[in-house]
């Protein structure tokens, strides 16, 4: 049934990538003090670590003959591969944010991270996860919540330069939300503001404060969130509405206020008020940030707790 | 105007206007999120009343306060019915003047911006070309765009992207159908659980359900049947079971036989508007009692799984000279272990065995008691014993326990849902609404071509709502076209001196 060989050098190419996402983030973080050419070397780095990633986790598919997402361990291992492949595709390649490989090979690792704290060797699935509807229901969600993930990057990135650009001397307001009084917020339609000169012998505070302006403005940031979730919300939506198919199928009830199903919801809840507060004056900027740390909290409840805390206490597996 | 209102009907308005803002609408929804999350961190009744009642025990002095709350069952709380009362009635509240708009608007002519120089957008330039020709150009291009035209004194408006709160409405309506189906499924609807050993038969007739609770408007039971013929394990070599099946046939009202259907977990029967799901299964071995060759009790006997062992009782109040009842252990694959005693070697039917524990005395059937279980207040222990496949024991008092054979029985979820249908409509609707409700943006674009001495003065602007940044390409893309079409009509036309439009940029941009 498990091919043993396959499962193990699934094991070890595992290690291998999240060493590499590793030395990736650290070059990444470098290359805002000391520049572009250490940001492209990370950016290869990366590449090579997505590559054996993705043969990780493709010989582990091969290994147990069935999609790579059945278990916690291998959901949290196809959250980080995604985040990896959208910030080198997306971010990098086409919005020319590779400020913020840092940030993104450090999810990345903790990612993996927690992954490898929820191993399971490879191992064929129960019946009830025998399922065309199961197979489609978790990918949606091992998608939203990458992109949930890095929306509450964008979020957090924004809430921070806010804070910094309104000690910043020049300061005429915060640039969350000033940009879009009575409109939508929009970020101007800058692009590759990449990694400029090389800085070196600089005093710590100045080159804190010249690694930071590397880093895209709020508003800029408040908009990268805002667009992640508009495209994660409607994944999530099918997400979770393939889960109550399934549930229909296998369960013969689609919904059940089970704790997963609960917080499923409350993170679409979540989520929709955010959308809502992005419509609403006086609610865009730090009130709609709040939402959206608020809405990934939920996600990772969803996931984490429900299935190792909540669980125990409600005799509900999965 | 509230002050000639009395004062039920200013504060009902007062109320009724404050429902209908976002603000509410947003805050609604967060204590509906805070709301619904309390309840994953409370064993909820109607989920599972065992864990419930256990957690009420074990928290004496909260229980009084969580059971006020309805900590217990939020999802059926009055709190929490008032909030998804209020929100359903600010998403009412709001829909309706938002159809009214939305029909109105798409209906209406695009219209005619005054001043074309204040828009976000706007370009200039003079051509060669007589105004007609020019707008006519412009028309052209706007339409292969998919914008919708309207003309008026030399100016074409166009507007497109009434698909951004045309999809909000579907998806806000469809999650109100949502609701209907949710409460059509739970008015209309039944659903229950019934245990089936092999070669026996399910009616679906409400006495035949173990468990059964039917909506208010359940229409009744379709009475047809369903015969477990089979039921088959499939195992992986570790242990773990890799399939279920049960193989059943189908048989109509009057018991004749219609076809075969195998329900696998994933794979329900449908019959009739009733399905039935494989929730579970387990071991029936077939246990025969006789006194002195009478038989008291003879059939396939359901075992429960606990805890990774299976458990029956046997009740035989005609036994003499006392009532008697048996425990029982089922032990799949039993083998020896060190200190004699059977222990479980696998989950496979390899060495089945039956460990039983004889009582005696008064099974106490005058009261409702459980078939699993003993009651065992005026009932003393008797003989202990183990039976293998096919063998049979003495008791005392010629009575004679047999093991005469094994069966399985499965564990069936029967339900009617007429809402479900609804539900996968509403659904679909959900996510066809909710990708133009977020991606699409509304915009306008007007087209003005005025004679200028022998040349048209071609004024283009824009505006859109939302999506900023992705207009300003679109704009710019238009304006290019604009300008190539209108100087190949130009060139048609074989004009001098046109000055290109892009090229000459007045007003304010981006």
């Amino acid at each position: 049934m498990v091919d043993a060989q396959l499962a193990q050098l699934s094991d070890t190419l595992f290690w291998v990538a999240m060493a590499v996402y590793a030395v990736a983030m650290g070059a990444f973080f470098a290359a805002l003090y000391r520049g572009a050419r250490i940001g492209a070397a990370a950016t290869v780095i990366a590449w090579g670590g997505l590559l054996v990633h993705a043969t990780s986790i493709a010989t582990r598919a091969l290994s147990v003959g069935r999609v790579p997402w059945g278990n916690m361990f291998e959901y949290s291992n196809m959250i980080g591969l995604l985040l990896v492949a959208v910030y080198l595709l997306v971010l990098d390649r086409r919005l020319g944010l590779r400020q913020l490989g840092g940030f993104a090979m450090g999810a990345a690792v903790l990612a993996l991270a927690g992954a490898r704290g929820v191993y399971a060797p490879a191992g064929p699935l129960v019946p009830a996860l025998q399922s065309w509807w199961l197979r489609v229901h978790v990918l949606a969600a091992i998608v939203a919540s990458t992109l949930f993930g890095l929306s509450f990057i964008f979020t957090v990135l924004s809430l921070v330069k806010s804070r910094i650009e309104r000690r910043s001397p020049a300061f005429t307001g915060s640039t969350v939300g000033a940009a879009y009084v009575g409109t939508e917020p929009e970020a101007p339609a800058e692009r590759r503001e990449g990694l400029p000169v090389d800085f070196d012998n600089e005093e710590p505070a100045l080159a804190e404060r010249r690694a930071m302006s590397r880093i895209p403005s709020a508003a800029r940031f408040d908009t990268l969130a805002f667009r992640t979730i508009q495209i994660a919300f409607p994944v999530w939506t099918f997400a979770v509405i393939a889960g109550a198919i399934w549930a229909h199928e296998a369960w013969g009830r689609y919904w059940g206020w089970d704790p997963k199903e609960t917080f499923a919801f409350v993170t679409w809840v979540i989520y929709a008020g955010y959308l809502h507060a992005r419509a609403t004056a006086g609610w865009r900027g730090t009130r709609a940030a709040v939402i959206s740390v608020a809405g990934f909290v939920s996600v990772l409840f969803t996931y984490f707790a429900v299935n190792l805390w909540i669980a125990g206490l409600h005799s509900y597996q999965r | 105007m509230s002050r000639q209102q009395p004062p039920p009907v200013a504060v009902l308005s007062a109320a009724w206007r404050t429902l209908r803002r976002m603000r509410t609408a947003i805050i609604l929804l967060l204590i509906l999120a805070a709301g619904a999350a309390v309840g994953a961190f409370f064993p909820q009744r109607p989920v599972s009343p065992l864990t419930a009642n256990a957690w009420v025990e074990d928290h004496r002095s909260w229980a009084r306060i969580a059971e006020f709350f309805g900590l217990l069952d939020v999802y059926g709380s009055w709190w929490f019915m008032a909030i998804s009362v209020l929100l359903l009635v600010s998403l009412v509240g709001c829909l309706l003047p938002r159809y009214r708009a939305f029909f109105r608007a798409v209906r209406a002519r695009p219209r005619a911006a005054a001043a074309l120089e204040v828009q976000p957008h706007y370009r200039t330039g003079e051509m060669a070309l007589a105004p007609e020709a020019a707008l006519h150009g412009a028309e052209r291009l706007l339409r292969d765009r998919r914008f919708r035209l309207a003309r008026e004194d030399g100016t074409v408006a166009a507007e497109k992207g009434h698909w951004r709160e045309g999809g909000s409405l579907v998806f806000h309506t469809a999650l109100l159908a949502l609701l209907i189906g949710m409460a059509a499924g739970k008015l209309f609807g039944h659903s229950g659980q019934v245990a089936v050993i092999e070669g026996e038969t399910f009616r679906d007739t409400r006495i035949e359900y173990d468990s059964l609770s039917a909506g208010r408007f359940f229409p009744g039971h379709k009475g047809f049947g369903v015969t477990l013929e089979a039921f088959d394990v499939d195992w992986y070599p570790n242990g773990v079971p890799s399939t279920f099946v049960a193989r059943t046939s189908i048989l109509d009202q009057e018991g004749t036989f219609v076809r075969p259907y195998d329900v696998y977990v994933n794979s329900p029967l449908t019959y009739d508007g009733v399905r039935l799901y494989l929730l579970s299964w387990g071991w029936a071995p077939e246990i025969r009692v006789r006194q002195n060759g009478a038989v008291l009790y003879d059939g396939p006997t359901v075992f429960l799984s606990d805890d990774g062992s299976w458990r029956g009782v046997v009740k035989t109040p005609g036994a003499e000279p006392l009532e008697m009842g048996l425990e029982m252990f089922f032990v799949p694959d039993a083998v020896l272990g060190d200190d004699g005693t059977p222990v479980n070697g696998g989950p496979r039917p390899e060495n089945p065995l039956v460990v039983y524990q004889q009582y005696l005395g008064d099974l106490r059937l005058e009261e409702p008691q459980s078939v699993y279980a003993l009651d065992p207040r005026e009932l003393a222990p008797g003989a202990v014993g183990a039976l293998r496949l096919g063998r049979t024991e003495g008791l005392g008092d010629g009575i004679e326990v047999s093991f005469t054979g094994l069966k399985q029985y499965a564990v069936f979820h029967v339900a009617s849902n007429p809402g479900a249908p609804v539900l996968l409509v509403a659904a679909i609707l959900l996510l066809v609404g909710l990708i133009p409700a977020l991606y699409s943006s509304r915009r306008r674009v007007w087209v003005r071509a005025t004679l200028h001495g022998d040349a048209a003065r071609v004024e283009i602007a824009g505006n859109a709502a939302q999506r900023k940044a992705a207009f300003e390409e679109e704009f710019t893309e238009l304006v290019r076209d604009l300008d190539r079409d209108l100087h190949a009509r130009m060139s048609a036309d074989s004009a001098p001196d046109g000055r290109r439009i892009g090229a000459q940029i007045g007003g304010p941009d981006g």
